[in-house]
């Protein structure tokens, strides 16, 4: 049952991951050039990337990424800033990384595409250039940030002795060795380097603070200087370690920084504090440090806060991962779980015997919890979901001259993901029909008093056991004329039909339809919104559409929280047992003639007019004798979207927990079922199909 | 050491390494340059190495003509360039 762990299939999933969560931060990127943490994750995103690879012994892909990779800590360390094409290259690299990781051996064409984007890169951000101020070397590969475990940033003050230069020993080589041991930020300070007129230049006026992050210990930090000569002023001191407590994440303020360095007395701090000016500015004003002291400790603070951060965000993601299918496994399981419990519960109430009647019941309670927690661990937020359509739009947009606006909202919302995975394709279609044929380019916006840039809004929400989720764009909407018109072209409907508005909107779902004027590469896929309608149904959900010439579209759909188990009423009609889902069910009257109005299938419910659908006429073609069920029927009331209908039935039995199965061939084209559930009693019951009965009660009625 | 005056009075070619075994010659070199007033252009191109007291020593001129309200340029700055960054130190007056 347990897969055998292929490290290189391992390797891709993990990738997978890391590619999209490296395009997450290039698209939040280029609505925000100046988010550093964006900077940082996609950095580290490449990190990582190019750390398995390199174990694994994909040499490409390490290499590779190791180039774009330092390209962005080049721009995370300040060196350069965002460029649009940044984002371009960053994209590109992504894509590169994708297929190098789809191949088992590189060919010359996909090298070469490779080459050409490390070229872009680095004619973009000539990586010798402006490396001022303090380089940060990525560690070693084999040491990921990820473990940082008993790691300890040291801060190394190094003031070497102005004869450093004549005895060899070279401060560059003890930076060299101190990288092999972790991360290092290294700071040059220059400040006593006097003109050259009065410069002795074999005298070393140079110093260092170097804040090195490692889990080598204190020891093997101080054996780096072990063979220094002792005139050299050498300060080693622990400013942060993974055991201190991580929700402090406030680190010293600048002053203090300085003062605990020794850059300037407790006294000047104080004097510059009264100016109540910007303090760093302050002190160098005032001659009490140098720039790119200040700079140096502003970056030390930044280094400790992010360090802190991120061990905070490992600590509270506390995760382990568990393949998908394991996760099924469990559901089904627990699902099965469900059904045998229904069976032992009949058996329970056959024989009567108390004791056994309680264990059940005690049974149902556990399997009941056990069945919401395996639910959601099967839960993933829409953000998954929807964040994947920002390239799409973001590309799509650009090929179609468009400037749209992607906005998500809800993105915590969670679904099944087994649901999240066949809404792909469906939304996909939604977003294509949206770009294509609902915004408009910029120009034609602002000729209609519009913003240039066109929104794209995806929104979910919680709605009963169902997340309702609204695709609307801002566009010019649907084009009721047109549809009518090519309704009639297609037979769809007669050329006298009068239909309202929303009827003509509805009429995008019907089969074969299509507006388009020419088929483009976007949405012209063969592939209309039938298909997505059927799509959704499927599923169990719904979607219907709200447009106003000019002002845009909406796509409402409903999605129920989960596929595998739903709780429902058992109905039967004809010795047949049918299930509607409990969330749809409103309530169960008794049917009567004065609450019937005429040969109509229409009654009277609260004071409306309801339509209604007889199920043994519907299923089984017979009218209604009301001799065989002795004159009583019940009517069972149940809503669908904002539609309300009666379904008639012979008799209602109880509430039932269950494993939906899909129906074979045999019920296909079958309108008003969609599954069927195992009952207790091992007969099967044929679940209602809400949406589409209601849909066609409405036609009908 | 080889250490000429280009055809440019303001520009100084420097050639050899530029490293604490050679870095008296150059700093008698850059400060005869200096001599006259105005900015001062170092050209790296014949330098084929570059150490901490060469990067120390062009930090020095640049200060001294900032004091004089001049500028230092170095071109062909890239060892310079490479061995300030492994510093973390800025490399004065690098084109």
């Amino acid at each position: 049952m347990s897969p055998s762990v292929d490290p290189l299939e391992t390797f891709r999933e993990e990738v997978t991951e890391l590619l999209s969560s490296l395009e997450r931060a290039l698209m939040k990127l280029e609505d925000d050039p100046a988010d550093t943490g964006m900077i940082d994750e996609a950095f580290r995103s490449m990190h990582t990337i190019k750390g398995s690879g390199n174990m694994l012994g994909l040499t490409e892909l390490g290499a590779f990424t190791h180039t774009v990779e330092t390209v962005f800590a080049h721009v995370r360390d300040g060196h350069a800033a965002v460029t649009p094409r940044l984002i371009e290259l960053g994209l590109a690299a992504r894509d590169h990384i994708e297929s190098l990781l789809a191949t088992v051996e590189p060919d010359e064409r996909l090298n070469a595409d490779g080459a050409a984007i490390v070229n872009e890169l680095l004619q973009e951000y000539p990586l010798d250039s402006g490396r001022a101020g303090g380089a940060t070397v990525p560690a070693a590969p084999a040491a990921t940030e990820s473990d940082a475990q008993g790691e300890t940033t040291w801060r190394i003050q190094l003031l070497p002795a102005s004869s450093a230069f004549q005895t060899g020993n070279n401060p560059v080589p003890l930076i060299r060795e101190l990288m092999e041991l972790g991360e290092v930020l290294v700071a040059g300070f220059t400040d006593q380097v006097p003109p050259v007129e009065e410069l002795d230049p074999e005298l070393c006026m140079l110093s260092w603070d170097i804040l090195l992050t490692t889990d080598a210990g204190e020891n093997a930090v101080r054996d780096v200087f072990i063979f220094v000569d002792d005139d050299w002023d050498i300060r080693i001191a622990a400013i942060d370690e993974s055991s201190l407590d991580a929700a402090d994440l406030d680190y010293k303020r600048l002053g203090e920084i300085l003062v605990e360095r020794g850059d300037i007395t407790a006294d000047d701090l104080a004097n510059a504090v009264n100016t109540r000016s910007y303090i760093g500015d302050t002190l160098v004003q005032q001659g009490f440090v140098s720039p790119e002291r200040v700079e140096a400790a502003l970056k030390e603070q930044d280094l400790v806060r992010k360090r802190r951060e991120s061990r905070q965000s490992l600590e509270t993601s506390n995760t382990i991962k568990v393949r998908t299918e394991k996760l099924d496994t469990l559901v089904n399981l627990v699902g099965e779980f469900v059904s045998e419990h229904a069976t032992l519960q009949r058996l329970a109430t056959q024989a009567g015997d108390p004791e056994i009647l309680s264990t059940a019941e005690r049974l149902e309670g556990l399997i009941r919890d056990t069945r919401d927690l395996a639910m959601q661990l099967h839960m993933v937020p829409v953000e998954v979901l929807f964040s994947g359509y920002r390239r799409l739009v973001r590309d799509l947009a650009k090929e179609l001259g468009k400037d749209v606006k992607l906005v998500l909202e809800g993105v915590d919302t969670e679904l099944d993901k087994n649901i999240v995975e066949r809404l792909k394709d469906p939304l996909l279609h939604i977003i294509r029909n949206s770009l294509d044929h609902g915004l408009e380019t910029p120009e034609e916006r602002t000729a209609a008093g519009k913003h240039p840039q066109g929104t794209l809004i995806m929104k979910a929400y919680y709605s009963g056991a169902h997340v309702a989720m609204r695709i609307s764009d801002d566009g010019r909407g649907i084009n009721t004329d047109a549809v009518r018109e090519k309704a009639i072209d297609r037979g769809l409907i007669s050329e006298d039909a009068q239909l309202g508005e929303q009827e003509l909107n509805e009429l995008i779902f019907a089969p074969g339809f299509s507006t388009a004027k020419k088929t483009t590469s976007v949405s012209g896929r063969g592939v209309g919104m039938d298909v997505v309608r059927q799509n959704i149904e499927n599923l169990g959900g719904s979607i219907r559409i709200e447009s106003e010439r000019g002002q845009g579209s909406s796509m409402h759909l409903r999605i129920p929280l989960t596929l595998a188990i739903v709780e429902g009423l058992l109905v039967e009609v004809a010795d047949q047992a049918y299930m509607a889902t409990m969330s749809s069910v409103v309530e169960c009257v008794e049917l009567d003639d004065s609450n019937r109005r005429g040969d109509q299938k229409l009654m009277q419910y609260r004071g409306k007019l309801v339509p209604f659908i007889d199920l043994r006429e519907y299923f089984l073609g017979i009218t209604e004798n009301r001799e065989m069920t002795g004159g009583r029927r019940q009517i069972l009331m149940v809503h669908s979207e904002d539609r309300m209908i009666g379904l008639v039935v012979d008799n209602i039995r109880d509430t039932f927990q269950s494993v939906v199965k899909t129906l074979g061939k045999m019920y296909e084209g079958v309108e008003g079922v969609s599954g069927a559930v195992v009952l207790g009693d091992g007969r099967l019951a044929l679940m209602l199909d809400i949406d589409r009965l209601s849909r066609l009660a409405a036609h009908t009625a | 050491m080889p250490a000429r005056t280009g055809t440019e009075a303001s520009t100084l070619v420097l050639e050899g390494p530029l490293t604490f075994q050679t870095i008296h010659a150059h700093r008698d070199a850059i400060m005869k340059s200096m001599g006259s007033s105005g900015d001062l252009t170092i050209d790296l191109s014949g330098v084929e190495s570059i150490d901490l007291a060469g990067a120390q020593l062009l930090v020095a001129v640049h200060r001294s003509l900032a004091a004089r309200n001049a500028s230092l340029r170095v071109t062909h700055a890239e060892r310079y360039r490479r061995i300030c960054g492994f510093a973390g130190i800025q490399p004065l007056g690098a084109t």
